[in-house]
């Protein structure tokens, strides 16, 4: 791909008009300049990745990213602490706070008391993993996978912390992961777009985090890695549908007639672009059949409806997205990003975090199972988690009908699992608090510089030349966590 | 102004809280420079655009079947190729080799080869053939967008220059040349 320098473009637009300018030089300079383009421009970018990608053979060949907008408690859902339970209502210790920074909302909050873990804990599985009773379907899967325990982030707010997990820096601009891998790796199916997006709502609408569309977006890479934003009413793609009166045969006509017209133009004129816009153009045609086909359940057996509960036929649901993922994880989709809000539990964490909980722990623990029953799940790599945690304290007063915790980036939990990924391990650990990493801290650049390992991805050398210099997805950071590898 | 837009885009990306209404009349004609922005989620119809997050220098041309959906499907671009179709009825002359001639060169600013014009004849005589034996299609498509057509033009013909017209805004040359 070239680089996004208008000089260099131009002198390269201008070399090859010049070329094939120059006509009278004859057969002898067409011939030399079909190689040249040949050699120079990939015929269809979004489709091949880069050369010499993957780095290392792969452990996984795509990703289902489950990310829980808002920041689910990891203290209430997986890391039992029973030193809350004893402190309960104790002011946490000041040197366990060390001067930490908290949002706003609670950094003038001079009373910080200990909230005990609103529900009960127990160990599951053979692997022992503490989760709450508030999960039981994912407690049941425990033992397929890889708790991080030692999670930590540098971003107090939900939009920059989101945008630290899916790009790699806190400010917008910069290409979303799976536009990374796009663009690295390129795509598996020509029917299906590489880097699908889809996001759902808790049903209480009670804290949403509004999400930004370039949380999918390509930021400084072609557009054509940017994600596809599945959408939850009406056609899943935008612009599906012929216009009324188009029918399918004379959609196909103007096609072959588009693609005739397009390649003597690219005879003529040598743009390997114009290639590419006729491959783009079948590929819409193809979705159109592909797209409808990839949301039409009919053909799933009602046991594994059943599994992913109830709302699994509500368009735009968790549920319905994690059944969708799954069918775009058969059909070759790179990257799914999932991403469910309403985990800000501020003021109702001891009303709302339960629902939640319903509402997302089938359907996640349902699609672990179901790719491993398809066999998907030895190269699919499933994530489940949030851009932070929160507080072991209380925000606002304890006891109080509408209490509930603030953000907390020092440490927290997620869960992997799939292609490449240690089953039923729990790496690092927080304090005894669940206040700050205890040991083996993970860094958001090292949780990606991990992900791109197991797809194959060096990710100190996937980057791409911007505005004077070379970036990547981990910037200059990121280990990659051996131990969670199998 | 504020284009034609699917229903729910802006529902969507605001928890219902905000939704969008697409403006009537004259102000739906007004040039895309004046389209509203939500900062949260753009128009849904522009692509070679800054993305107003980081400074660009030069932008990146568009290559996407999103972008080819768009520019087939949208309505504004269907009802660009129905007006386009009506001043080729009007302007181009008076057989279907002048007009699709003209078509052409009013779209590229260049004239046809005799292939392109000849691929471009035998679709319009297919496309008419097929809206003859229905001709309710042909309604339909001539009822896309918020104008009215101009109903003193003969049906047929003016649904299948719209199918012309469709295809060559959709020419590479067309789209994305200067």
């Amino acid at each position: 791909m070239s680089d996004v320098n208008p000089i260099i473009d131009h002198a390269r637009a201008l070399t090859r008009r010049a070329f094939f300018g120059q006509s009278a030089l004859g057969v002898g300079a067409a011939a030399l300049g079909s190689l040249f383009t040949s050699e120079s421009s990939p015929q269809d970018p979004g489709g091949n990745g880069l050369p010499g990608l993957p780095h290392h053979a792969p452990k996984a060949k795509r990703v289902i990213y489950l990310l829980q907008n808002g920041a689910p408690s990891h203290v209430d859902l997986f890391d039992w602490k029973p030193k809350l339970r004893e402190m309960h209502g104790i002011q946490i210790p000041d040197e366990i706070v060390g001067g930490r920074r908290f949002s706003t909302m609670t950094g003038g909050q001079k009373a910080r008391p200990v909230l005990s873990e609103i529900t009960k804990f127990a160990r599951h599985g053979e692997s022992g993993a503490t989760v709450s009773d508030f999960l039981p379907k994912t407690a049941e899967i425990a033992d397929k996978l890889c708790f991080i325990k030692s999670m930590h982030t540098t971003q107090v707010n939900h939009a920059p912390a989101i945008t630290y997990f899916l790009t790699g820096d806190e400010r917008p601009g910069r290409p979303s992961m799976g536009s990374w891998l796009s663009y690295g790796l390129g795509r598996e199916t020509d029917n299906l777009p590489t880097f699908v997006a889809m996001t759902s709502l808790d049903k209480e609408e009670s804290c949403g985090q509004i999400f930004y569309d370039y949380y999918w977006g390509s930021g400084f890479l072609p557009s054509v890695y940017q994600g596809v934003k599945f959408r939850g009413a009406g056609d899943p793609v935008l612009y599906l549908t012929d216009p009324p009166g188009i029918g399918r045969k004379t959609r196909r006509g103007m096609l072959d007639d588009l693609a005739a017209l397009n390649r003597e133009r690219a005879r003529e004129v040598g743009d390997p672009e114009i290639d590419t816009r006729i491959a783009q153009y079948e590929m819409a045609y193809r979705m159109q059949t592909s797209v409808p086909e990839l949301t039409d359940f009919s053909d799933e057996p009602k046991h594994v409806l059943e599994m992913y509960g109830p709302d699994v036929m509500r368009k735009g649901s968790f549920a319905y997205n994690c059944l969708v993922a799954r069918r775009l994880a058969e059909r070759g989709t790179r990257f799914i990003q999932l991403m469910h809000a309403g985990w800000d539990q501020h003021r109702n964490l001891n009303t709302q975090l339960k629902i939640q909980c319903t509402d997302t722990d089938a359907p996640s623990a349902a699609l672990v199972k179901d790719l491993e029953q398809r066999g998907l799940l030895d190269d699919t790599i499933v994530i489940w988690g949030g851009e932070f945690g929160r507080t072991p304290f209380v925000q606002g007063k304890l006891g109080a009908s509408n209490q509930g915790r603030d953000h907390h980036p020092y440490v927290f939990t997620i869960w992997m699992a799939g292609g490449g990924i240690k089953p039923g391990i729990t790496y690092g650990e927080s304090d005894e608090f669940g206040f700050n990493v205890g040991n083996d801290p993970v860094h958001v650049h090292d949780f990606q510089a991990t992900l791109l390992h197991l797809l194959g991805i060096d990710h100190e050398r996937l980057t791409y030349r911007f505005q004077g210099r070379r970036y990547r997805l981990t910037d200059v950071h990121g280990n990659v966590v051996k131990p969670i590898l199998a | 102004m504020r284009p034609y837009q699917p229903a729910g885009i802006w529902a969507e990306a605001t928890f219902g809280k905000i939704r969008y209404r697409a403006d009537a009349g004259d102000a739906l004609y007004r040039r895309s420079l004046y389209v509203f922005w939500r900062r949260i989620v753009g128009p849904t119809v522009f692509f070679d655009n800054g993305k107003r997050q980081t400074c660009v220098v030069k932008q990146v041309r568009t290559n996407s079947p999103l972008h080819a959906l768009t520019t087939l499907n949208e309505t504004a671009f269907v009802e660009a190729a129905r007006f386009f179709a009506e001043r080729v009825l009007r302007e181009g002359g008076d057989d279907v080799a002048a007009r699709i001639a003209w078509a052409f060169r009013t779209a590229t600013s260049r004239r046809p080869s005799r292939q392109e014009r000849d691929i471009l004849v035998a679709r319009w005589r297919s496309a008419r053939a097929d809206f003859a034996r229905d001709t309710k299609e042909a309604n339909k498509l001539l009822s896309v967008g918020a104008s009215p057509r101009d109903a003193s033009l003969d049906l047929l013909d003016h649904a299948a220059y719209t199918v012309v017209c469709s295809i060559l805004l959709n020419l590479d040359e067309v789209l994305s040349k200067p």
